[in-house]
């Protein structure tokens, strides 16, 4: 391996420590951990294997065709059949980008003291100016960077010494002892935060951008293993966390200020206000990602010209599109949506919309004409397999949770 | 002689100018019928509109009236005859054209000089 | 002149199965429950909320927590509060369940502003003091959970 690909494995890890851990695994593994200690591991396990499988075959489709997604599920099942993930990934979008800004306004809340919508705008303003200005190479860089402030939750989890025996436990499925309801559906929110169908789509125009080819195969398996490994790490520690703080005081989290003083205990000078800092950059990370993705898609499905890389004269509606997509979404944050429910609501619709954006996208991994030995093997196909059984599942039980088990 | 799947690897693809500027996709494709020849594919299509009669021809239908009410796009449908295309390979279908002079671009060009270049502030170099 | 446009392979789409079956899950979904158990369930945030105000009060003490987030938080929970106080008045559960719960929350609302006043006003013997109240209410809380959950 070359010094350039071991530095493209080495920020990709970096990337998605940073770049996995946002405001739906934060409100999901609070909850978890809140109402039930540890039980709710092995959703979260499961969660990740099934992501690093994803990603993986994602990266390693850009890399061997040198396409995104979008762009070849068009191409090859043709424009009605890509229609309805479309529009369904485009929703999706909307909701996740609603959801990250939130949680950036509910941070700065935490700091100021002033209401979450007052802040909409200005973040709105702040993440736009981002991204017409910055290249993706610079954005991709400095909140990944930023992002490792979310270890803060790992260092926290270490400091609280969790009991191991039930650590270990809750990695295997159980059955609760009160509330199923809730139980099930902060199971689902877990699946739906971490299989968030955004990421996967978004990974590979990621890898398009820095022109991949069939020589990284070997760095994406790596990329796709240590990075979602080390992010769905912080997520656990972040539900350890809360097992510990919130848990034996019996504090449920159905309102953000409630997890707000998670890392008080163990940092309690600090501690405050890292979670608000941490809060803020896991969102602001993901919110750029959402919002790009929102482009991605759209230029892709319909051909105009695209990347982050050209200036804004270059393909203006690439760069209106994002433009509109934020504008949008932080208006469910002005108009003083709870950003919590926004983003359990969002963590649902996930869960739910998996089969419509998971099918195009595995049926085209088995396309031995267009992949040719880069197709998917068995391992992968039976992964796929299990995925959409489960896919199928939540996409029946996720609504009928939320309405009795959400709040 | 080279062997295409139209409907597969041709309708839908990605459509570039000769700078290789992204300029829309294989929306139509228009097939001449000859006798008892063999068809001839005539010219490919561009256009909501056209993508619209895809699905349904009553949303081509409300497609068109949003179309001649709001749009700056002068034709509905861009039609480009297949002279006009200079390759097809696994990626594009190259056309002899210039993206910007074409109608396929009114919207790009429209965005382009009455909002984008309305916005303060350009990207930053590569480094 | 004709047009193939519509020549496409087309991929499943399994839709409408999916959309009977979220309907007929929500359905199943809504049973019926006893008032008594119907109010234990809407009483849950109560005390997960009198909870966090207590913890926001002993933070708060020990320099955690600015005042800022003291105030915003005794504001959320007052809200929240107050949407349980109205379940509680709606409830057909019995009065012996109901009416020691209304008063605990109408107790918890009340510490809850005390609070923020005086963590507003910088008083911290005040601020501990209702710390204590509500771990206190707090014990009440637990203990009528367990008086209505059956055994």
């Amino acid at each position: 391996m070359n010094m350039k690909k071991a530095m493209q494995l080495a920020l990709g890890i970096v990337t998605g420590v940073g770049g996995f851990f946002d405001i739906g695994n934060l409100a999901t593994s609070a909850q978890a951990g809140a109402s039930f200690r540890f039980q709710l591991i092995w959703s979260l396990l499961l969660g990740t294997v099934l992501v690093i499988f994803l990603v993986e075959m994602s990266g390693r489709f850009a890399a061997a065709t040198r396409k995104a997604l979008p762009d070849a599920i068009r191409e090859h099942f043709g424009f009605t059949s890509w229609l309805v993930p479309f529009l369904v990934l485009t929703l999706v979008h909307f909701l996740v980008l609603g959801s990250e800004i939130g949680g950036i306004c509910f941070a700065l809340h935490l700091v100021t003291g002033l209401p979450p919508a007052v802040w909409a705008l200005p973040v709105a303003v702040l993440l736009w100016l981002f991204l017409w200005r910055s290249t993706f190479g610079t954005i991709e860089n400095s909140t990944s960077l930023l992002g490792l402030l979310t270890l803060a939750f790992v260092v926290a989890a270490v400091r609280h010494h969790p009991p191991t025996g039930q650590l270990l436990a809750g990695m295997l499925p159980s059955l609760p002892h009160h509330d199923p309801a809730k139980y099930w559906f902060i199971a689902v929110s877990i699946l739906g935060s971490v299989l968030a169908p955004y990421l996967f789509y978004f990974y590979s125009s990621g890898a398009v951008e820095d022109k991949w080819d069939a020589s990284y195969i070997g760095v994406n398996r790596g990329i796709a293993f240590l990075g979602m490994g080390f992010g769905s790490l912080i997520a656990l520690a972040a539900i350890v966390v809360a097992a510990m703080v919130l848990a034996p005081r019996g504090i449920e989290v159905n309102d953000y200020h409630q997890a707000a003083m998670m890392l008080t205990d163990a940092f309690p000078f600090w501690g405050f206000v890292l979670f608000a800092a941490a809060m803020a950059i896991a969102c602001l990370g993901a919110a750029l990602e959402v919002a790009l993705s929102m482009s991605y898609t759209t230029a892709q499905t319909f051909g105009w010209n695209w990347g982050e890389d050209l200036d804004p004269r270059e393909d203006a509606r690439f760069s209106l599109v994002y433009t509109g997509a934020i504008l949008l979404s932080s208006l469910l944050i002005l108009f003083g949506l709870d950003p919590l429910k926004l983003t359990l609501l969002t963590m649902a619709i996930n869960a739910a919309v998996l089969p419509f954006i998971a099918i195009p996208f595995l049926l085209i991994m088995n396309d031995r004409k267009l992949l040719k030995e880069h197709a998917n093997g068995w391992i992968s196909n039976s992964v796929a397999a299990f995925l959409l059984v489960l896919a199928l599942v939540l996409a029946v039980v996720s609504i009928p949770l939320v309405i009795v088990g959400g709040s | 002689m080279k062997r295409m799947d139209l409907a597969r690897d041709v309708l839908d693809k990605q459509v570039v100018d000769r700078d290789g500027t992204k300029m829309g996709r294989v929306d139509g494709l228009v097939l001449e019928l000859r006798g008892d020849q063999p068809p001839r594919v005539d010219s490919i299509e561009m256009g909501f509109v056209v993508l619209a009669r895809r699905l349904h021809p009553r949303v081509e239908g409300w497609v068109e009236r949003l179309r001649r009410r709001f749009s700056v796009r002068k034709t509905a449908r861009y039609r480009v005859p297949w002279s006009a295309v200079k390759d097809v390979d696994a990626y594009c279908v190259q056309l002899d054209v210039k993206a910007l002079d074409t109608p396929a671009f009114d919207w790009e060009r429209w965005l382009r000089d009455h909002v984008v270049a309305h916005v303060p502030g350009e990207k930053e170099e590569e480094e | 002149m004709r047009n193939v446009n519509s020549l496409q392979s087309s991929a499943a789409r399994p839709c409408g199965m999916i959309l009977i079956l979220m309907a007929a899950g929500t359905i199943l979904a809504c049973q019926h429950k006893s008032p008594e158990q119907e109010l234990l369930d809407k009483a849950g945030p109560a005390g997960s909320w009198i909870a966090t105000l207590q913890m926001a009060g002993e933070k708060w003490g020990a320099n955690s927590v600015p005042a800022s987030f003291v105030k915003t938080t005794c504001k959320a929970a007052g809200k929240d509060l107050d949407q349980v106080a109205e379940e509680v008045k709606k409830s057909k559960a019995r009065p012996e369940v109901r009416d020691p719960l209304r008063q605990l929350i109408s107790q918890a609302q009340a510490a809850g502003t005390s609070l923020r006043k005086a963590a507003e006003a910088n008083d911290r013997p005040g601020v501990s003091q209702q710390a204590g109240q509500l771990a206190a209410l707090r014990q009440q809380f637990e203990a009528w959970k367990k008086s209505v959950e059956p055994p």
